[in-house]
């Protein structure tokens, strides 16, 4: 057969470059250019092979794509797979042909995206690709070459009854006689069921509810009430009545079970009475009677308008209360809570966090209702709750966080305010899974406010093996920072990984409690460099007595020599200005201790000291710079001089 | 009317080179009315439409593209054209339809320049004002020697032979769809019962094949719902709620997601019902007291069999819905019973909630143990159950089926006995009939008569027949041939 060489190579190249298209386009953001000129140009090139050649069709195997008998493609590596992926979901083949335009192309890479992407590959390519309308491609699966095989024979009788209901055999078409024929004209109209029938029923009316149905503990839920009366009685409603329409003629009654089936009819399964009037004999007249009018057909397509706003996911949930509403007894209703467990994971992992959240709390305020009255119940529903907190299910929330970015802040607190303060403890611990920093601050906040009634709970973790557990403990409990915080914070200031200290000492730099600067003096003496010129400054940035104090103790100590000239320098310059007069004393001795051998150190500590005192509001070091203005020691006067200088632009503005 | 006997010669299928044929006639068609003729695009599209028509007409001269009745011949071969992957062609039938074009002839020899002239000349059909006769004058007028329009009427004519055998193949791939979704039914059905994992997708796929036939040949289809002998009606029932569900949606104009959906819907349905004993739902006497109230709770149970045992998403979501309201009415009515329920009923429930009391009236194999007529059961529907439906949509739903629904049998004005098989577009009371039989007993061979034809006019539908009645087996009257 001839092969068209030039179009086998086309072939092959296109069907390389889809993969690889679909996955840059999953990379980036949609209105990235890259992406967007890359999909343009594959869809262009495709369209104008199939312009140019006509129609192909690619036959599928599981590692290899053909074109007519010939391989064009093959899998080279799981990421690139084509063939596989066409192959694992049944497509034995598929075919460009004329027609197919850009957009076509567009929707078959749509829809290989969004298969690609579900997590565990759940959707079904051959339907996404099937719901995409896609002109100018078609595939072929298992089930159309299953369905080619068939003829007419097969599986009907498997599923009709053996023997006739109506006949006894014989004649070719399985008529069984010749008088059954001319039983149908010798009738005549008497007792056919199109013309002249007896007729309508009367209503019956509801006297009890529902055996099971228990009202006095639930109302329903959107019955505007706000929730679960205990005690109150329900609506004794009753069912429709089944009026004649006006002007009829006679017709059949409703038998009674189809009134039932069909909830016309009262429970206690009167038959209806005697008709009293009839059908209409509308046989030659329904083109005309039933045929919709221009209107109606307006009024059709609102509610279509009306159908595209479902929400399956709000349906879900409003579904999910009425259920629960209509539970009779306790194995059914504890049925339907863990049918609740199940939709709240589902609403979390699709990052609905509202809907979830929603359920939950009708799940909390249903809990409280049946408390008294029905506390088996009610305990079932507090399980829910906890289920919805352990350690799986925020497992699945952060899974599901980190693939929605979009889920906002506040939808996440509203969610988590759902969660009792079970969950504290395993939401401390996955706090780092959350791969978004809107969501860890998020997850901070809540842990932060529910830790301060729970902080036990949330200093568990300071006590976890795993230095990420412990990390995540320290941030909270430092936000928390009062007393009883900060004891547990202790324990970790020496942790052997530096990355828990870093936390730690990051933390304290935002938390405003003078508690906190007993810790980071600690952390001034760490052994780790940038914990401790993190520690410096956040005591620097730090003001008031203890500021001070602390700041001063850090100074006399023997660590102060082993930090660097600018940490050394920061502390100077805070000891002095929030010192004032008091820190006047201290400079000085560095300033004025005699330096005779001209120990480079003592000449830093004298620079630092001078500097120091240029920050130095108080009349005190005013004084003494002036006073060392006149100092027999050139170097202290000139010092002094430049001091008084810059202490006073400092002070008063550059201006002075 | 025709038999099978006065076939004058074998009907063949078209095969792969009328197909492309076809697909570059609807392309070119479709570019004609948007870019100019001297465009590179049109061009390479007449180019390509020309080599076809070419190597068709070295072995039959000239090359005839025609429609009948929504299916595509080239000269006298049907050609089982997939028009869904081409969203003009439709477009262009209908256009043809509303002039009286049935089809147009490219003699042997004409250029590729000619045909090229011919789409520009089609793209300027005016659906509202032209018709054959003007159009053929200002063909003529062009001087488009090669070419000549064929009026729907003498294309009809020409084809009424080859009707029954286009039918028959719509008739068998409808047989094969339907009961491969009773197959999928039933293996739901099982995995629903035992708990055991449910292959959704299949069951979604199931649904496509029967929306893409509903799309192309509703009557085929429904006219397997009036089997009613099998013996577990459940799966029959889920599969007809099914078709009907989707006929309404397609007219209804839902898109393709949507269709999906509702397909998906209805076939669940009735999931509540796994969870009901089997003695109950098999009873063969009526029900009492107990029964029933176990029975009203098949919505309760359906919804939450869904949600328990299917992963949530939209399909789910419909279908959970579906399964809970098809028993509640538009004023919420019905049963689950939910006291001042403020929520609609939704859209798709109250399609389900019209299809299902449909089958199971006309069935006799649901709740009532005797089937009551189609067009009965209609009436009833729209006289004494009305504040049950959605009355627009009863309405659709009774334009859609029709007053005789196909599968029903009637009784002709000549005395004869037919089998509706599809209803005329335009008429719903000249359908498109089966003949079996007539006073004198069953025929030896059936024959096929449509009532919408002039010649067929002394031919009228005089009222349904109930086959129960009068012993007849509908079973065989639709399966065979």
């Amino acid at each position: 057969m001839y092969m068209n060489e030039p179009l086998k190579k086309e072939i092959g190249f296109i069907l390389k470059d889809l993969l690889k298209v679909v996955k840059v386009v999953s990379m980036y953001p949609a209105d990235n250019p890259l992406p967007q000129s890359m999909r343009l140009s594959f869809a262009e090139k495709l369209v104008s092979i199939v312009e140019e050649y006509g129609a192909f069709r690619i036959r599928v195997t599981k590692g290899v794509l053909e074109y007519e008998g010939e391989e064009v493609y093959e899998d080279k590596s799981k990421e690139e797979s084509l063939a596989a992926l066409f192959f694992e979901t049944g497509i034995t083949e598929f075919e460009f042909r004329p027609g197919l335009e850009v957009d076509d192309v567009y929707k078959l890479l749509d829809a290989v995206r969004t298969y690609l992407n579900t997590p565990g590959r759940t959707e079904d390519l051959v339907g996404l690709i099937w719901e995409a309308g896609i002109s100018g491609f078609v595939i072929e699966t298992l089930e159309d070459v299953a369905l080619s095989d068939y003829d007419s024979g097969f599986d009907v009788n498997e599923y009709l009854e053996q023997g006739d209901r109506q006949s006894t055999g014989g004649g070719q078409f399985g008529f069984e006689d010749n008088e059954k024929y001319t039983q149908i004209f010798a009738q005549s109209d008497a007792g056919t069921t199109s013309i002249e029938q007896a007729s309508l029923g009367d209503s019956g009316e509801l006297s009890e509810l529902p055996v099971g149905h228990d009202a006095s503990i639930m109302a329903a839920p959107d019955s505007g009430a706000g929730g679960y009366p205990v005690g109150a009685d329900e609506d004794q409603t009753s069912f429709d009545a089944v009026e004649a329409a006006p002007g009829t003629d006679d017709g059949a009654g409703i038998p009674i079970e189809v009134a039932r089936a069909l909830g016309l009819s009262a429970p206690s399964g009167d038959a209806p009475s005697p008709p009293t009037s009839t059908l209409p004999n509308t046989t030659l007249q329904m083109n005309d009677r039933f045929s919709m009018s221009e209107e109606e057909a307006g009024i059709v397509q609102e509610m279509l308008i009306d159908d595209a706003d479902f929400d399956p996911h709000e349906s879900t949930l409003e579904l999910a209360k009425e259920v629960l509403f209509l539970e009779p007894d306790l194995p059914g209703f504890d049925e339907t809570v863990t049918i609740c467990e199940k939709i709240i994971n589902e609403f979390v992992a699709a990052g609905k966090l509202i809907n979830a959240g929603s359920l939950l709390a009708h799940l909390k305020t249903l809990e409280e209702k049946l408390r008294q009255k029905k506390p088996a119940w009610s305990v079932r529903l507090i399980e829910a709750g906890v289920t919805a907190g352990s350690r799986e299910r925020l497992a699945v929330l952060a899974e599901s966080m980190n693939a929605h970015p979009e889920v906002g802040v506040s939808e996440i607190k509203k969610y988590l305010d759902n969660l009792g303060w079970e969950s504290l403890s395993g939401i401390t611990d996955l706090m780092g899974e959350f791969e978004h920093h809107l969501h860890r601050e998020a997850l901070k906040d809540y842990l932060t406010a529910r830790g301060q009634d729970n902080i036990d709970i949330v200093a568990k973790g300071v006590f976890d093996k795993r230095w990420q557990v412990v990390r995540n403990s320290v941030t909270i409990l430092a936000r928390i920072g009062d007393a009883r915080a900060l004891r547990y914070l202790e324990r970790v200031v020496e942790h052997e990984e530096p990355q828990v200290r870093m936390e730690l000492v990051t933390a304290l730099k935002s938390s405003p409690t003078s508690e906190s600067l007993g810790l980071l003096k600690t952390l001034v003496a760490d052994s780790d460099r940038a914990i401790r010129g993190l520690a410096v400054e956040a005591i620097v940035a730090r003001r008031g007595e203890d500021a001070f104090g602390v700041i001063g103790e850090v100074i006399d100590d023997n660590s102060f020599a082993s930090l660097d000239g600018t940490e050394q320098q920061s502390l100077l310059n805070a000891y002095s200005r929030l010192g004032g007069e008091q820190a006047v004393g201290y400079l000085s001795q560095l300033i004025l201790r005699f330096n005779l051998f001209g120990d480079t150190r003592q000449s830093l500590f004298r620079t630092a000291a001078f500097e120091a005192l240029s920050y130095n509001h108080s009349e005190r070091s005013e004084r003494l710079l002036v006073k060392l203005t006149s100092s027999w020691r050139p170097s202290i006067r000139k010092q002094a001089v430049y001091t008084l200088q810059r202490r006073r632009e400092n002070i008063y503005g550059e201006d002075q | 009317m025709t038999t099978l006997t006065d076939q004058q010669q074998a009907r063949t299928l078209g095969g792969q080179l009328e197909q492309h044929l076809l697909t570059a006639f609807f392309v070119v068609y479709k570019t004609a009315r948007i870019i100019d003729e001297n465009n590179r695009t049109f061009i390479r599209q007449c180019q390509a439409f020309h080599k076809y028509l070419k190597q068709i007409s070295k072995d039959s001269g000239s090359v005839a593209i025609k429609t009948v009745s929504g299916r595509y011949f080239v000269n006298e071969r049907m050609v089982r054209f997939d028009d869904t992957g081409l969203s003009g062609a439709m477009a262009v039938v209908r256009e043809w339809k509303a002039v009286g074009l049935g089809g147009v002839v490219l003699a042997d020899g004409i250029e590729e320049g000619d045909a090229g002239r011919l789409f520009k000349f089609m793209s300027e059909i005016k659906p509202g004002s032209d018709n054959i006769d003007e159009l053929s004058a200002r063909l003529k007028a062009a001087q488009l020697a090669h070419v000549k329009l064929l009026s729907a009427k003498e294309v009809n004519a020409e084809h009424s032979n080859t009707t029954e055998e286009v039918r028959r193949e719509f008739r068998s791939a409808a047989r094969a769809n339907f009961f491969r979704a009773m197959n999928v039914v039933e293996e739901t059905v099982v995995g629903l019962s035992e708990h055991k994992e449910v292959n959704v997708s299949k069951t979604k796929r199931v649904v496509h094949t029967l929306i893409d036939h509903i799309v192309r040949d509703e009557s085929s289809l429904i006219e397997l719902t009036a089997i009613r002998d099998y013996d577990d009606y459940t799966y029959a029932h889920s599969v007809n709620v099914c078709v009907y569900a989707l006929t309404l949606g397609v007219r209804l104009g839902l898109d393709r997601p949507r269709l999906a959906q509702l397909g998906f819907a209805a076939i669940f349905h009735d999931a509540g019902k796994v969870k009901l004993p089997t003695d109950l739902i098999r009873k063969p006497d009526k029900f009492d007291e107990d029964d029933w109230l176990q029975m009203q709770r098949h919505p309760l149970l359906g919804a939450k069999t869904i949600m328990r045992s299917l992963k949530l998403d939209v399909h789910t979501a419909r279908a959970a819905r579906g399964a809970f309201e098809h028993h509640i009415s538009p004023d919420n009515s019905g049963y689950p019973r939910l006291p001042d329920r403020k929520r609609p009923v939704n859209l798709f429930s109250r399609i389900i909630s019209i299809v299902d009391s449909f089958d199971a009236l006309t069935s006799g194999r649901i709740y009532i143990k005797k089937a009551i007529p189609a067009d009965e059961v209609l009436r009833k529907m729209h006289f004494q159950m009305h504040a049950k439906f959605d009355a627009f949509l009863l309405k659709l739903f009774t334009d859609v089926v029709g007053i005789y629904p196909a599968g029903s049998l009637v009784l002709l004005s000549t005395d004869e006995v037919a089998l509706i098989l599809t209803n005329s577009e335009t008429d719903r009371n000249r359908p498109y009939v089966k003949i079996i039989g007539n006073q004198q007993g069953p025929l030896s061979e059936p024959e096929w008569a449509d009532l919408s034809l002039p010649e067929e006019s002394a031919r009228v539908v005089v009222r349904l027949i109930d086959p129960e009645r009068y012993g007849l087996n509908t079973r065989d009257l639709i399966l065979r041939d």
